[in-house]
């Protein structure tokens, strides 16, 4: 038997409701900030020789084993390409 | 303290030729994924005058084992059996592993690596396909963000992939 029109209507707002739902919504949006936010890193990484990359490994660390070390839970760096990830 | 160098540990082991390979994290950012971790780990060839060469080379960077026995050193007995030695060196932690993942040693992977120049240095890096493969395999969560980055870098590399 086919469903009613009101069946139909009412999945249709349900699925409408989820779809549109806070939760949903920034689900979806997280993960597509996620892999922009990758293509980008790895775009910038892969425009640097290889020692260059293992020359801003070594100056990562440092910073964050510095950082540690003073607890200064405050300094966060700029992610590179001046995304500032406060402002996320 | 002790100030991070991976290169100065690349540069102290190439220049005492011992036969290595880079594993682990730092070869997912020399083949160009924005990861970051902190110990550098190395594949070694376990033979008798390669553990000859390693040793002078850990002497050079006063590596000593990390952890609950931090003043001892590692002695030539600890490198032929072929296990896993975490250390502490001048230039950072470092990892000596004589085998990776499933037994893999490092005559297992010598079609697998690619060798990168760095500082005038030629160095041998596991290759990203099997580096790929070794982090999946490992199916570890701290891992699942290195392998999304490394294969962004490996479909930028082979766009037709």
């Amino acid at each position: 038997m086919a469903p009613s029109g009101a069946l139909l209507f009412l999945s249709a707002r349900i699925a409408t409701c989820i779809w549109y739902s806070p939760a949903m919504r920034a689900a979806i949006h997280h993960a597509a900030d996620d892999a922009e936010h990758d293509a980008g890193l790895v775009e910038w990484f892969l425009r640097l020789t290889p020692a260059q990359r293992l020359a801003e490994l070594d100056s990562r660390v440092s910073f964050l084993v510095t950082t540690r070390q003073s607890h200064d839970h405050q300094q966060l760096r700029p992610d590179p390409g001046g995304i500032d990830p406060a402002s996320r | 303290m002790t100030t991070s160098s991976f290169g100065r540990i690349l540069e102290v082991l190439t220049r005492h030729r011992v036969d290595f390979v880079v594993v682990g994290g730092v070869a997912a950012v020399l083949h160009g994924a924005p990861v970051t971790t902190f110990d550098l780990d190395t594949l070694i060839r376990v033979e008798d005058r390669n553990a000859d060469r390693l040793l002078d080379a850990l002497h050079e960077l006063d590596a000593r084992f990390r952890g609950h026995s931090p003043t001892l050193r590692p002695t030539k007995r600890d490198v032929l059996a072929g296990g896993h030695l975490l250390l502490l060196s001048d230039a950072g932690p470092l990892d000596i592993l004589g085998f990776i993942g499933m037994n893999s040693r490092y005559e297992d992977l010598r079609q697998e690596v690619v060798r990168l120049t760095i500082e005038d240095r030629e160095v041998e890096v596991l290759g990203l396909d099997e580096l790929i493969r070794q982090k999946k395999a490992l199916g570890r969560a701290k891992d699942e963000a290195a392998v999304r980055l490394l294969e962004e870098v490996a479909r930028r590399l082979r766009p037709s992939r």
